[in-house]
Formats: C-alpha cells, structure tokens, sequence
C-alpha cells in the first residue's frame, strides 16, 4: 500500500499553483477584506439616533397644539372664572405668547432639563417624571427580563423538539396569551386573584398608610407587583418565544450542526453551543426594539393596577388633558425607544462578528 | 481486516408524498471495502445516493433515513453502536471534509474555537489534555494545510472559500483518523483554489498513511486524487476500478456520459461537439451532420460590442476597478467565451454590458449605436439582449408556472401575436417537448436541467438578437450540463444565436464557444479563437488557468500538447 501511495496517481497529482516559495503560508489569490471600524459603526448609528431624538421633540412640542380644546378652558371646568382669571392662567404658562416664542422657551427650558409645569399638578414635569420613572421602571424591568428569560427557553425548546406535545401546547397557549387584551386580563386577574382569593392586593406600589423601611417595604412592594407583572409577561412573553422557535428551526437545518455532530458533541452541546448563539442573533434585535415599546406599552397595566409609574401619570395627564405633562412624558417614552434601538445596533454587532465586516 | 467496509447496504428515506408515506431508496445493496491506506473515488451526479453513503458511515443520515445491511468501520457495525461509543468513534476513527466550507462551519464562531473543539471533546483518548496543548495542537494543524496560526483567530467569514475548506480539512485531521471522507471538498471553488485545496488534501493523506474517500461528480477530479474510482447510479455501484482503467476505458454507459461532460481540451472529439449535438462546424463532421442551411459566424458583423469600458465601486480603503478598460466585440450568431476566476470583473463587466450597471466610462455599443440610459431605449435593448442566470432553480418565481415564466417577457414589451403560440414556440426552441405537457408546471416540479431551459425559452420567447448567460451550467449536474451546452450550441447553429457566456470552465469554452476571452483583475489579457488560445496560451494567467485543469490524460498525444503549452 505505501508504495501506491508514494507513486503519483493517474494524470499525475495536480500541479501547485504558482504560489510563492518558501515555507510562509501563501497570500491567498482569494484573501477577503478586513471590516470597518467600531467607531466609525458607533458614530454613524449615535447620529441617527440624534437626528431621531431631534425630531421627537419638534414632534412632542406641535403635535400636542394642533389637538383641539382650549388647555385652560378645561383647568377651569366646571369652576366659575371671569375672563380675567383666564387672562391670568394663560399668562402664567405662557399660552398668551404667539407660538414661536413659545416654541423657543420650550427649546431653552429643554436645553436646561426643564419640560414646563404640569397644570394638574402644578409642578415641573420634570420632578414629576422623575418620581414616576422609578416604579415604571421597576415594573417593566421585571417584566421584561421575566417574558424573555420565560419565552427564549419555551421557543428553543419548542422548536428543538418540533412538533411535539410540548412544541404544540406551548406555542397555542402562548398565542392565545398574546391575542388577550391587556386591560381585559389585568382586570380578570384583578378580580380573582386580588377580589376573589385576596392573595394580592387590589392595585398601588405599597400599602396605604403603612411607613415600612427595610425588607418589609420591599416585600410589600413585591406583593403589589406580582398581578401587574404576570399581566405584562403573559401579553408579551410570546412574541419571545415564536422568534426564538422561527430562528431556531431555520438553523436546525444548518450545515454546522452536522459537522458539530460528526466531531462527536452531544445532542443538547450541539444545540446550546451552536444552534442556540446563531439562533439567538435575530432575537436580540427583537428585543431591545420590544423593551422601548414595552415601556410605553405600561401605560394600560398601569392605569388598571393604579401603578404610580410614567404609564398611570400619562393616563391621568391625557384625561386633563395636561399638555406639559402629555408632552413630557411622549419625549421621555420616545427617547427610551430610540435608545433600546441604539443598544440593539450595538448589541448585534457585538454578537454578530459577520455585521463586524460591514 | 479492511477500514471500512459495507455489506449489503440499503438505505431507505421514508417521506411524505402527494398519496400517502412513500419510500425512497437512497442506496440500493451496496458492496464496498476500503483498505487501510488506500484512496477511493466516489463519483455520481446529484441523488444518486453517494452523500447518503458517506453519512452513514459515522450515522449522521436524518431521523427518516432506515438502514439495513452493516458498515464495518474499523470491524465495528456503525449500526449497532451505542450512542456513547459512536460519539468517541466519530472524529477519532473517520472524520468528514464536508462539502461548501462555508455552511459547514460556525459563523459565530474562531476557527480555532472549532477545531479544538474536536480536541476537547475527545480529551480522553488523546494527548492534547489542557488548553496549551490543544493550543499547540491547533497551530500544528494549521500550518500543516498551509494557513498561518494567526488565521485561527479569524471567524469563517473572515476567510476565503479555499481558506475555509482547508481549515476543514485542519480540522478532519485533528484527532488524528484513520479515515477522512471528503464530500466534494472543491465544488464550488475556483480552479486555482480548487487545485491548492485538493493538494493540500492528498499530501496530507499520503504522507500519513490515511485512507480516503473523496466524494465529487467530477472524474477528473477524482482521478488526479484517488487510486480507484466507483461510480454510482440510482444508489447503485455500476462500476468499480482502478482510476486508468476507469478514465480510459469506461464500461457503463453512464460512466461514458460523465466522462464527457468534463472534456479534454485539445481533443476534437469534444471541439463543437457533445453528445446529441454537433455543429456543421465542428472538425470532422459528417455530411449529415453538415446538412441544413448553416452560415458561420461572422466575427466582424457586430452585434454587442464594450469601447474602453471601466466600472469602479467606491469601497472603504480606495476604489476598486472591477472592469479596467475593457474592450470587447461579440459578431452576430458568435459564441463568446468570458473566462476567468472569481473577482476577476467578468460579471460585472455583462453586468454593464447588459445595462444593469453603469459604466464609469467608456461605452456600450448595440448594432453600432451607443447605449443611452432612456427608459425607452433600455426596453428595447433589453428585448433585444437577454440574460440567462447562473442558477435557474433562484431565478424562477417559484409560484410562477412555466407559462406564467415564459409568457411574462412577452406580455411586457406588449409582442405582437398569440400569447400562448409564442409560449409554446420558445418552449420548443428550448426542447421541452410537447411544451403543452410544461405550461402548467412550477419550477419546484422540474429537474434542474428542465428549469434551465425555462429560462432559457423566457429569453428566446422575445425573439432576442444577443443572450448573455452567467454561468448557465455551473449549478446543473454534469450530464444535464452537456444537454444545456448542446442546446446553446444547437441555437447558435440553426437560429443564428450569439451568446456571451461567462464562466470559470475552459472546458465549456472548448465545447461550444467560438472565441475566447480572458479576463483577469478587470482587464482583458488575452482573446481569440478557441483553438489558438487554448492550445497556445500566450499570457501567464492563461496557462495559470490551464494548468490547473484536472485533466484524464486520455487523449495521449493532443492533449499533452495542449497542456505541455500551458505549464
């Protein structure tokens, strides 16, 4: 056999390219270009989302002055004012000025951290959104991270095991889940578990009346989230998991996962070390873009479990109608959807060393 | 005791057809023993079961395939293995270089990451125990198929085609098997990458004493690698023999129609000539052959012609030339070869030639007349110049019947006549007979050689002067590929039909074409008649591409002539 081997074949071996000599790995004819820059993707990406923000809050300052009714008619409603008290009112947020000026001081106010002062409340909005944006971001963060950690796992495994029991019951229940409207559902988990079985509380962040510090307050915040948090991820965790079962099945036909077999890695090392990564890339992008949305998304569940957050603020701003706040409160939402989008940019590249090249 | 050896093999996929579970055979009763160190050539076209018989060895079929009979590797059942045991044979007793690098490795993933994957996985049973070792080990094996350890860190699209197919094969040899299965390890690649991979491969495999299994459709190939050829039909052997006596004198007729459809350059039999069609012009043929009204080409009679023709894309780090130029006439009824390897500019340069790219500068001349960029004069000039794409199977709506394909060019340039006889004529003209029997069809029901002609009979349903066709053959099989090349050269002959075909493959150029262009890095650098290019290359890159065509040697006398010139 050895001397077979030594012997050419038939027609002679193929002859080398006319590669270089020497024992240094030959330049090859073929060589790809190297990618770009992260700064340069990090710049490019940073000014659209400038240019994004930019408009948002021309957008934010218009939109809410071309919506009909006059602001300080309906402060005054039902209340007995002369002309000259509304004089006054309109003096004292600016209304009487032409709408340029007004603009203008909503740009200079703007540049100063200020969003101009809540009729309702009678403060800045600004001290108002601050106060609101903690619990909102509690309630949305926990919901959030729970619908993806909840819906990533159910997609890989639905999909990993297509077709099966598991794949089918999962992925109806899930839809059903998602076709649910949010205030209906928060309303019947109110009703039984918060008025039927009294497991929960009816709605707030904390109980009424009670000062606890400590671990106590933050059981009793714990108690208050569990309805509003199960209502947001029962609405939103699908979405998660059909992505995750899509993406996942696309690659369960990949090439590489045949050479990951044939190398001799376990069934479950194939998927979570190989499958799963690439499967992953598409879903990420998803989420990043349905976490800003799921911010906005709190005003309904807010409003149903009387959450003291930027959702329930929004609600009570829109019923007014108190144009600052309305108009605070769009700027900060929007700015939040515009910044998760930045993030998924980022996130991607980072995950996706192909997008690395472009 | 033989490395591997199958006994009686079967293979059956149970699927899902219109009427109910159907079976089918992928390998029917196959009987095949594999020494230690030697080398075996599988060779056989699309379906014809040789990727199922490779995968069986390390039990990699799909869930539906059923096997029956055995597989001894190394004088274990693979079929009766347990799954542990299989998981420790894989990678360390046979390994795979599988077909398309591209898809067989882990985007995400450093090259260096995967092929010590195969190290730690089988930690056990080799030396390499903690990361520095495999670290080692991984530089070794890179340098062994010529890539430098630095590549390691690369991520697979940061690689070349052959780049990536040799870190495949980096990573077959890193547990150090007894057997390497290579599913065709260059389809795909340009000739020239192709001959450094299939190098590296068999110098490998020699010097350590491996046996292989290389799996291609192509016998040249298969010839220049391997000792002993096997070739497979309908998931049967149908013939098995030492790689010469397989090359030279082929016994099943099947064997034959492979043969042919890779001919040697230099060899008359295969000038203007392919099986189920010669030209009147070919050398040596017959009155009958010569019969019907046939004009030659006539080079000067310009139809399509490129004036100092440049395309440059602005890319990070400079422009890039991609056509340099280029100057480039092609006569009425004039088959025009455009060869030369991937990036040389050729696509771009019918790109632009078709209107689809704006030039730089320079020119696109029709019938003398200066190309102009109004909407009106391009749909003129686009009924008049069609294209036919690479792969047929992409470029077919797959809703679309054939009808709908065929009828869609017509009904946009608003041609006078019965839509339906249009249809049918152009079916015909591309020999899809009875055309009634297609009109109904989707592409999804046609082979790929069918699927070629529909596109082919959607470009001469307009009745064109001028095809421009982008590697018609290269995704076809090789006995479908004869039948489409045999269709070109049939339409030239009895239509009038010049064509522009790009390709890679000098032996196409040397079936049908009547002259020859090279190109290379955007520039045209050498052209002329078939017969005085091919067989007297006057630039380097020329004999380059010649030289590193596999070629069987059958033909003693002309060929290594022709390929003596070239080295």
């Amino acid at each position: 056999m050895e001397s077979t081997l030594s012997e050419p074949v038939i027609g002679g071996a193929v002859p080398a390219p006319a590669a270089p000599p020497g024992g240094a790995p030959a330049k090859d004819t073929d060589e790809p270009r190297r990618g770009g820059s992260w700064l340069r993707y990090i710049g490019a990406k940073a000014g659209g989302a400038a240019v994004s923000l930019v408009m948002v809050v021309l957008l934010g300052f218009f939109a809410f002055r071309i919506l009909p009714g006059d602001p300080v008619r309906s402060l005054a409603d039902g209340r007995q004012v002369t002309p000259e008290q509304m004089d006054i009112l309109r003096r004292q947020y600016g209304l009487d000025q032409p709408l340029p000026a007004q603009f203008w001081r909503y740009l200079t106010d703007l540049f100063q951290g200020k969003l101009g002062d809540s009729y309702t409340y009678n403060r800045p909005v600004m001290e108002l959104i601050l106060d609101r944006i903690g619990p909102t971001l509690l309630l949305t963060g926990t919901a959030a991270a729970l619908s993806v950690v909840l819906g990533l796992w159910l997609g890989q495994r639905a999909a990993w095991r297509r077709g099966s029991r598991f794949d089918k019951t999962q992925t109806g229940l899930a839809l059903v889940f998602w076709s649910v409207p949010t205030f209906w559902l928060g309303l019947l988990m109110l009703l039984v578990f918060a008025g039927g079985l009294h497991w929960f509380p009816t709605g707030g962040m904390v109980t009424a009346g009670v000062q606890a510090t400590g671990f106590e307050y933050a059981w009793d915040v714990a108690r208050h989230m569990v309805l509003p948090v199960l209502t947001m991820v029962a609405v939103v965790y699908a979405q998660y998991l059909m992505v995750m079962r899509a993406s996942l099945l696309e690659e369960m036909s990949a090439d590489y996962l045949v050479t990951a077999r044939a190398k001799g890695l376990r069934e479950d090392e194939v998927r979570r070390k190989h499958a799963v990564p690439n499967a992953l890339l598409p879903t990420v992008t998803l989420i990043f873009l349905t976490l800003g949305g799921l911010v906005g998304g709190a005003v309904t569940v807010e409003t149903v479990f009387s959450w003291p957050g930027l959702g329930y603020l929004t609600f009570q701003a829109l019923s007014a109608p108190d144009f600052p706040l309305l108009q605070g409160t769009f700027v900060v939402f929007s700015s939040i959807v515009i910044i998760m989008n930045f993030f998924a940019d980022i996130v991607y590249r980072l995950l996706d060393p192909r997008l690395r090249a472009s | 005791m033989p490395r591997l050896e199958f006994k009686d093999l079967r293979v059956t996929y149970a699927t899902q057809g219109e009427d109910g579970p159907r079976t089918l055979t992928a390998v029917d009763g196959v009987n095949l023993v594999v020494e230690p160190g030697s080398t075996l050539g599988l060779a056989g076209e699309s379906g014809c079961g040789k990727s199922t018989l490779a995968m069986s060895v390390l039990r990699l079929l799909p869930a539906n395939a059923k096997v029956e009979g055995s597989i001894l590797l190394g004088g274990e059942n693979v079929p009766d293995l347990s799954w542990g045991r299989l998981r420790t044979v894989r990678w360390t007793e046979a390994s795979i270089v599988f077909q398309g690098a591209m898809h067989s490795l882990n985007p995400v993933r450093k090259v260096r990451e995967q092929i010590a994957e195969a190290l730690r996985i089988h930690a056990k049973a080799l030396p390499y125990k903690d990361d520095a070792a495999r670290d080692a080990r991984v530089a070794e094996l890179l340098e062994l198929v010529d890539l430098s350890p630095a590549k390691g860190a690369s991520y697979p699209h940061e690689l070349s085609g052959g780049q990536k197919q040799r870190v495949m094969i980096a990573m077959a040899l890193a547990c150090d098997p007894e057997l390497i299965i290579a599913d065709e390890p260059t389809t795909a690649l340009d000739v020239i990458v192709q001959a450094q991979v299939l190098n590296v491969l068999t110098a490998l495999v020699a010097s350590r004493g491996l046996s292989l299994i290389m799996i291609s459709h192509d016998l040249s190939v298969l010839a220049a690698t391997c000792e002993r050829i096997v070739v497979m039909q309908q998931g049967k052997i149908v013939e098995d023999g030492p790689s010469a006596d397989v090359m030279r004198t082929p016994q099943h007729p099947h064997t034959q129609a492979l043969a042919a459809a890779f001919p040697l350059i230099g060899d008359p039999a295969s000038r203007l000539r392919l099986p189920g069609y010669t030209a009147p012009d070919a050398p040596g043929a017959t009155a009958q052959e010569k019969a019907g009204t046939f004009t030659a080409p006539d080079p000067a009679d310009v139809v399509l012609e490129a004036r100092n023709l440049s395309v440059t894309f602005a890319g990070r780090g400079g422009n890039v030339k991609a056509v340099d130029s280029v100057n480039l006439t092609c006569g009425r009824g004039e088959i025009v070869a455009l060869v030369g390897q991937s990036g040389s500019g050729k696509t771009t340069l019918a790109r632009t030639m078709l209107a689809l790219q704006r030039p730089t500068s320079g020119e696109v001349l029709f019938e003398g007349k200066a190309l102009s960029h109004n909407r009106k004069a391009l749909k003129d000039y686009r009924r008049s110049v069609q294209f036919v794409l690479q792969d047929p199977s992409a470029a077919l709506n797959p809703k679309h019947s054939v009808y709908e394909a065929v009828a869609e060019g017509p009904r946009l340039h608003k041609l006078p006549g019965n839509e339906r006889e249009i249809v049918t004529a152009a079916l015909r003209k591309a020999e899809l007979n009875p055309p009634e029997r297609f009109l109904a069809a989707i592409p999804q029901e046609l082979s790929g050689g069918q699927r070629q002609r529909v596109v082919i009979a959607g470009a001469l349903a307009l009745d064109p002067e001028f095809l421009v066709a982008d590697e018609p053959v290269a995704s076809l099989d090789a006995s479908v590929r004869a039948e489409i090349l045999a269709l070109l050269l049939r339409l030239r002959c009895e239509l009038g039909l010049g064509a522009l075909v790009i390709t890679h493959d000098l032996g196409l150029a040397w079936n049908i074409a009547d002259r020859v262009v090279v190109m290379f890095d955007g520039r045209i650098v050498e052209e002329g008649r078939v017969e005085d290019v091919l067989l007297n290359p006057q630039h380097e890159y020329t004999r380059k591409l010649l030289s590193v065509v596999p070629t069987n040697n059958v033909v003693e006398d002309d060929a290594s002539v022709a390929i003596g010139a070239g080295s």
